[in-house]
Parts: C-alpha cells; sequence; structure tokens
C-alpha cells in the first residue's frame, strides 16, 4: 500500500513536471499546429490529442526528455500530418487568419514548405532542430526554406507591383 | 529586399495567419490528463505476439499454395485456431483480468459486468445461450465522467454541419462534427451492429457495433467540406459515413469494434458535437 501511494505521488510530481513543460511550449507548438491544419479548431484538437500521446511516452521514459521543445513539437507536427492525410483542409476566409495581405502568401504554400519555413524564421529554431522536428534532413530543410523564401519574395513583389499598377 | 526584412515580413505573415491558444485549451489538455491519462502506463508494447501472428498466416498461406487442397484446409483450421488463441489473449480488456493494472490504485473500480464477449477467465457456469448481440456492456471507463450507453441527447436550434473528424485520444476515441451555428438537437445511440439503415438504402460499416447520431434541423448541404466517409483504424472507431441528409435530419453512423459506452457533448466556439467512445 505504502509502495502504491508512492508511486501514484511519483505519477502526480511527473505530471506535474510535463504539464510545467507543455505550457512552455504550447503557444509555439499550437501555432505550428494552426499553419499545417489551417484551422483553429482543429489546431486545438490536434494539440490536445498529441498532447495526450506526448504524455504517455512521457511516462514511459520516467521524465527524461533530452530537449523537450524539440520532442514535444515533432510529437504535435506528427499528430497534424495524420491528421490531414484524410482530411481536405483549404484555406477558407473566416478560418485562419484575416483575408488578404501576406498571410495568404505564406499560408499558399505547400504545407512543407510552409512548416520548414514557420520553424525556422517565425519560431526561429535552427535548422538541425526543424529537421528533428519535421523528421527529415537538414538539407531539405534548407533547401524548401530557400525555396520557400524565393517564392515569397517573388509573390510581395508582384502584390506591390499589382499595387501600384492600381494607384 | 534584403533578407532580414524579408523575414520579418514572413514573421508578420506567420503572426497573422496564427493566433495564439486560447486559456480553455491548458484547461483541456490538464483534465485530459488528469482524467484519463493519469493511468500507469504498460512499460513496452507488445508487438512480438502481432509478428508471431502474422508468420503464422503467411506460413498457413504458403502451406495453401504449395502442398494441395488437403493441407491448406488443415493449415488454415490451424490458422484460425491460433488467431482464435490469440485473439482471446489479446482482446480482454472488458476482462476484469487485464483491465485492472490499467486503472489507478487511488480509485477503486466498480464490480465488474458480466460481459456477453467470451473471455479468457473460466467462468463458473457456462451457460448454454449463445450470446449473438452484445447488449450495452459498462466498459472500464470509471474514471471518465459522462459515460453511458444509453441515448444521449442535447442542442437545440437549427444548424448547418461544416465539417467533421475523428481522433484517438487516451483512454477513447473521439468524433466531432463542427457546425456553422449552434449544436442542434442531437440523438445519439448505441447499437448491437454495424449495420444502419438510413433513408437511402441498408449500410453496413466496420467494426462489430454501433453508433448513430441523428441531428435534426440540420444540413450540410453546400456548406459541408469535410469527408463523408472516415476509415482510421482506431482501436474503438473502424468506420464514420454520413448516412443521410435530407429534409433538415442529418443522420451519422459509426462502426466500432466493440459495443463501447459513449459520451456525447457539445463544445463552442466554434460549435462542435463531440462524442467520445471508450476503448
Amino acid at each position: 500500500m505504502a509502495d502504491e501511494t508512492t508511486k501514484t505521488e511519483d505519477v502526480g510530481l511527473i505530471r506535474d513536471a510535463f504539464m510545467k513543460h507543455v505550457e512552455g511550449v504550447l503557444d509555439p507548438a499550437y501555432r505550428m499546429a494552426t499553419v499545417i491544419l489551417l484551422d483553429y479548431a482543429a489546431a486545438e484538437d490536434a494539440v490536445r490529442g498529441a498532447t495526450l500521446t506526448a504524455w504517455r511516452r512521457f511516462q514511459r521514459r520516467g521524465g527524461e526528455v533530452t530537449s523537450f521543445r524539440t520532442w514535444f513539437l515533432a510529437i504535435v507536427a506528427t499528430h497534424c500530418r495524420r491528421l490531414r492525410q484524410w482530411r481536405r483542409l483549404t484555406l477558407r476566409a473566416g478560418d485562419v487568419g484575416q483575408v488578404g495581405g501576406p498571410r495568404d502568401v505564406v499560408g499558399g504554400l505547400p504545407l512543407s514548405a510552409r512548416v520548414a519555413l514557420f520553424c525556422r524564421v517565425a519560431l526561429e529554431l535552427p535548422d538541425d532542430e526543424v529537421a528533428r522536428v519535421l523528421g527529415t534532413s537538414t538539407v531539405r530543410v534548407r533547401n524548401r526554406v530557400y525555396r520557400a523564401r524565393e517564392r515569397v519574395e517573388a509573390d510581395l513583389q508582384r502584390r506591390e507591383e499589382e499595387e501600384e499598377d492600381d494607384q | 529586399m534584403s533578407q532580414r526584412q524579408l523575414d520579418e515580413q514572413i514573421r508578420q505573415a506567420f503572426s497573422a495567419l496564427t493566433r495564439p491558444p486560447r486559456p480553455q485549451l491548458t484547461e483541456r489538455i490538464r483534465v485530459g490528463l488528469w482524467a484519463g491519462a493519469g493511468r500507469t502506463v504498460p512499460p513496452a508494447p507488445p508487438p512480438p505476439l502481432a509478428i508471431v501472428v502474422a508468420v503464422l498466416v503467411v506460413v498457413a498461406v504458403v502451406a495453401a499454395l504449395v502442398v494441395g487442397p488437403a493441407a491448406a484446409r488443415t493449415a488454415s483450421a490451424f490458422g484460425q485456431g491460433v488467431n482464435a488463441a490469440v485473439a482471446r489473449s489479446l482482446s480482454p480488456p472488458r476482462s476484469a483480468a487485464t483491465s485492472a493494472p490499467r486503472t489507478p490504485a487511488a480509485t477503486p473500480t466498480p464490480a465488474e459486468t458480466p460481459t456477453a464477449a467470451p473471455t479468457a477467465t473460466p467462468t463458473p457456469a457456462p451457460t448454454a445461450t449463445p450470446a449473438p448481440t452484445p447488449p450495452p456492456v459498462t466498459p472500464p471507463v470509471a474514471t471518465l465522467p459522462g459515460f453511458s450507453c444509453s441515448t444521449q441527447s442535447g442542442g437545440g436550434g437549427q444548424s448547418t454541419m461544416s465539417t467533421a473528424r475523428v481522433g484517438a485520444q487516451s483512454g477513447y476515441d473521439r468524433f466531432v462534427i463542427q457546425f456553422a451555428g449552434p449544436v442542434p438537437q442531437f440523438d445519439v445511440s448505441l447499437q448491437g451492429s454495424p449495420s444502419f439503415s438510413p433513408s437511402g438504402g441498408p449500410v453496413t460499416l466496420q467494426g462489430a457495433a454501433g453508433i448513430v447520431v441523428v441531428l435534426h434541423d440540420a444540413t450540410g448541404a453546400g456548406a459541408y467540406s469535410g469527408p463523408n466517409d472516415v476509415t482510421p483504424g482506431y482501436p474503438e472507431i473502424r468506420e464514420a459515413r454520413l448516412l443521410s441528409d435530407s429534409q433538415g435530419v442529418v443522420e451519422w453512423g459509426i462502426g466500432i469494434a466493440h459495443a463501447a459506452c459513449f459520451h456525447a457533448w457539445v463544445l463552442t466556439g466554434p460549435s462542435r458535437l463531440v462524442v467520445d467512445i471508450a476503448t
């Protein structure tokens, strides 16, 4: 009985530690889920589901994770991409952000380029960490980010030119 | 444009595309962890048994092809026997023997309800009656509040269905219907088979039992952008299909692996009908 009580307390302690870690990375995780799914409500559900998955793995590891942020973001990214496999998601007005402007430029990027660009530029993660989050190689990450930057720059310039023409 | 300026514009674009998480999300996660995921997790998954089964099945197929029909019948019977034995050893989560370790020590489980499904544990007096229809069984979900095997209703008002999705959570699988407007009146009920009889004709989904979700004063016409049929292969939800959408009544069928209790409830912002099915 004493052992069981101790074990329950241990689980409670690990859970508190886990929740503290999660709260520290919830904002980037939720934003990344939104970038992948382009849907606020689905992103919320996905982050919650991924967090419960992460909790089970965290327990198995006895609370030992080398880099919680990388590890957790990788679980969220995998969970979201699995959801996308059977969901037909499109960027709809009112779904995410405001209609028009630069957000459509990044929202219109292909998924792999969009999420790599988000992790690298918006979250300011180094290339190797982005690679671990997305389960790919550093070379591919650099390649995707480079092409995404090129595309965004071209799109923004085209929009500026169109605006000048309108005036 | 310099790279710094470009990155700044990209950051602003992503900032406009995303938003910070709602405070409710933290609370939802906390509730999920405390309610369902507090159970101790088995230290290692048991994949070797599945591999053994797969090897035996392959051997049976090869024997059927090489040796001949007579040997094939023998091998097939052997394979079926092995599969049945493995199924018995793998699928007693509803029996007291295996559900006990998943339950936290601090919360004693109520007395187990006898199930209709055959279990590996010897019963004191084997009854002669077959068990063709699994009645509403109380699954081991004592730690999850709100679960019940009887019909659950709620909602109200007219609404348009916008999308639907499924998800696997700790201790339950989730089916969600999202609406543009309030959650309409709904009835969610459990049935003993995965066969449904919508207006378009009978439909049989994957699984061994079913849950039917009926929405009144609702439609998805012109606004629904989700899938009409999903086979996610989750532990409980095997298939979810939009059965009918006519005359203001929408009907969804969910094929589930076992007759399990569920919890139908409502979330807002946006309006969602959530059906959690115990695994």
